[in-house]
């Protein structure tokens, strides 16, 4: 078996006196997605951000490609980063927005991955409009096409379906889960679903207060506690506290 | 009325627990109001000084020349100025700062009634400097009011009824060439032209610069923008120029907008006015006395430019590119502004005003000061700091001809922009800046 794609070793983040993420490791493999799990304010989102580039760890490192961070302007290519919440350009059109991020990837080839972005977005015709009149599906599912137009090796999605309606959220998932299966590219996903999590994870890692608490495959953790879904495996461990 | 007074406890908690509104409200104003106008008033003392400097020891310094040696009046004219007589100008203007030539003719002329002619020659170090040129416009004055005095002893009138007796033709030695005064009003009033217009520009560059983070933040794009395979300074370098076209638009509508304006200033009269205010002007001039002076058909000034028509395309461009790099610095600074105020938009926006008074100081003092006066060394050289400055010295050295200030002042400009620039990259990096606000808030919730 080839190593990881990703290593995250011993990340520590500190704010002020409050410590958000506390000695988190975890390896993410070829074709791989793997999620982080756990309540509002548990450091999912200070993680991924350490592993898109955006903030530093105090201490630990994260290691890409056998690359240690930070990343230079090549490693950056390789990853795809989608804010929880991420806002958008409203006064772009869709296609404009598309455009801009797809000729900051790529020097050439911009056409046909704009023509792939233009399918996995789904947005047809509305596409040509400004984004500040699409829906909250819409943008995310625009961040979304946006993300995957360079051929990421690397996608870190933070809550990537929060907030969406059931058609939009199935078709993100499909989206994503199609994107690593075909391509071999990894996944990192954040997520307090815990329905979500057991459809598209390979394996997941449990957070609470900076710590991850428990990791395995959905099934394992399912066996392991002896539960009926992931949600009593999360309050098994925490003891209903976060 | 309960219901109104917990919206306004409310509101005044809200607001004023907000940092950046404390200090944009309430603390930048008692900082910069005194920064200001005490800047402001060191540069009102420069102009004393200057005036101070411009007459001390003239008597010692101002020489008359009598073209003709034996004229009647022009001796008793010399005699009556309290000051040295010579009869070469080559010799007088070797030893003297002011040389008064009195030319032939001189009684002639005013026994029949007509102006007697006199040139002042004024050397001067510091050419396009309004205040040196009030003390000339005094010294003419001066000469006119004794020579009617003395025309009116001689022909037993009283002086009131003399009008104008000399004609003055007031003319600058500097660096060897002669300007005239047409010609550092002109100067004067071009510099005063584009300074407006940068202080426009630079304001208008210093918002929008100031308020593009906390945009980029409050949309949530500012967060992707960081991960985007782009270098920190591709990032501020796309942010600036983009805003500065932005801005250039924006001052290209200004110069529309004024100019039509200016197609709006009959407005302001109505058809009796004028004639009333004639009136007003001609009672004015039978009471004081003003001294006549010679305005060329083609003034030494314009002659000059006609000369200098070759460069004229080269000094207008480089004009605009020191507007252009007034706009572009100040559109940098606005952003450092911004990221300072952690992408907060209220804060930086309300504190701009205050910012821009501060950075348009240097500028304002430069024209109360008048060009080339003398501030003190220390505030000339923290006047450097500001986006706007050394662009605008740049423009009004060029526009004074004065090639090797020009070049000073590029250079100023360059470190100016160069450490703006290089500031904003390593802040702009800075992620606690980047996500003050909203990591704070998390911290509270998790305590």
């Amino acid at each position: 078996m080839n190593g990881p794609v990703l290593s995250v070793i011993d990340v520590v983040k500190r704010f002020g006196n409050v410590t958000a993420v506390n000695k988190v490791s975890f390896n993410v493999f070829a074709g791989e997605i793997f999620c982080l799990v756990g309540p509002n304010g548990s450091g999912k989102t200070t993680t991924l951000r350490i592993i898109a580039g955006v903030i530093e760890p105090d201490e630990g490192y994260v290691v890409f490609q056998n690359r240690r961070q930070p990343w230079d302007l090549d490693v950056r290519r390789l990853i795809a980063y989608l804010p929880e919440d991420a806002g958008v350009y409203r006064n772009l059109t869709g296609l404009e927005y598309l455009r801009f991020i797809a000729e900051l990837y790529l020097t050439n080839g911009v056409k046909e991955a704009l023509e792939k972005a233009v399918r996995i977005s789904g947005l047809g015709e509305r596409l040509g409009d400004k984004i500040g009149g699409y829906s909250k599906g819409m943008k995310r599912r625009l961040l979304l096409a946006g993300a995957l137009i360079a051929n990421p090796r690397l996608l870190v999605l933070d809550e990537p379906t929060a907030g969406l309606d059931v058609v939009h959220a199935v078709a993100m998932r499909r989206i994503i889960v199609d994107y690593v299966k075909g391509s071999g590219a990894s996944a990192v996903i954040s997520s307090h679903n815990m329905l979500e999590v057991s459809y598209m994870c390979d394996r997941v890692s449990l957070i609470n207060r900076g710590v991850i608490v428990e990791s395995g495959s959905p099934r394992e953790l399912l066996e392991r506690y002896k539960a009926g879904n992931l949600e009593e495996v999360f309050t098994n461990i925490t003891g209903g506290r976060s | 009325m309960r219901r109104i007074y917990r919206l306004i406890v409310k509101e005044v908690k809200e607001l004023v627990r907000d940092k950046y509104v404390l200090f944009s409200i309430i603390l930048a104003p008692l900082i910069v109001m005194p920064l200001t106008l005490g800047i402001t008033y060191i540069a009102l003392r420069g102009v004393g000084e200057t005036l101070r400097e411009a007459f001390r020891g003239l008597p010692e310094n101002i020489v008359v020349v009598l073209e003709d040696v034996s004229d009647e009046l022009a001796n008793i004219v010399a005699q009556k100025l309290g000051v040295r007589t010579e009869y070469n100008v080559d010799e007088a203007l070797r030893k003297y700062t002011i040389v008064v030539i009195l030319h032939s003719g001189f009684t002639e002329n005013m026994l029949n009634g007509k102006p007697a002619m006199v040139t002042v020659i004024s050397k001067v170090e510091k050419p396009y400097n309004i205040f040196e040129q009030t003390a000339r416009l005094t010294i003419v004055g001066t000469l006119n009011d004794v020579v009617r005095d003395v025309l009116a002893e001689r022909a037993n009138l009283n002086p009131k009824l003399i009008k104008s007796p000399v004609i003055v033709e007031s003319r600058i030695l500097y660096k060897g060439g002669f300007i005239d005064e047409f010609r550092v009003m002109l100067v004067y009033a071009i510099s005063i032209g584009v300074e407006f217009i940068i202080l426009i520009l630079g304001l208008l560059s210093l918002q929008v610069g100031a308020i593009s983070i906390g945009v980029e933040r409050e949309a949530r794009t500012l967060e992707l923008l960081l991960t985007l395979p782009i270098s920190r300074l591709e990032l501020v370098l796309g942010k600036v120029l983009g805003i500065s076209l932005i801005s250039l638009m924006g001052f290209t509508s200004f110069l529309v907008g004024f100019s039509l304006s200016i197609l709006m200033i009959p407005l302001a009269f109505t058809p009796m006015i004028p004639s009333v205010f004639s009136d007003v002007t001609k009672g004015f001039m039978n009471v004081t006395e003003t001294p006549q002076i010679t305005m060329p058909i083609l003034p030494l000034g314009l002659i000059n430019l006609v000369e200098e028509l070759k460069t004229l395309t080269l000094k207008v461009a480089v004009v605009l590119i020191s507007i252009a790099l007034a706009m572009f610095a100040s559109t940098i600074f606005g952003i450092l502004v911004g990221i300072l105020f952690v992408g907060d938009v209220r804060g930086a926006l309300t504190s701009t005003s205050y910012i821009a008074l501060i950075l348009a100081t240097p500028l304002i003092a430069d024209i109360i000061g008048a060009m080339g006066a003398s501030l003190p060394t220390l505030l000339q050289v923290t006047f450097l700091l500001s986006p706007m400055y050394p662009p605008f010295k740049i423009a009004q050295s060029v526009i004074a001809g004065e090639t090797g200030l020009a070049i000073a002042y590029a250079i100023a400009t360059l470190i100016n922009i160069t450490l703006l620039l290089l500031l904003t990259v390593i802040l702009v990096k800075s992620e606690r800046l980047i996500y003050g606000i909203r990591l704070r808030r998390v911290r509270r919730s998790e305590d």
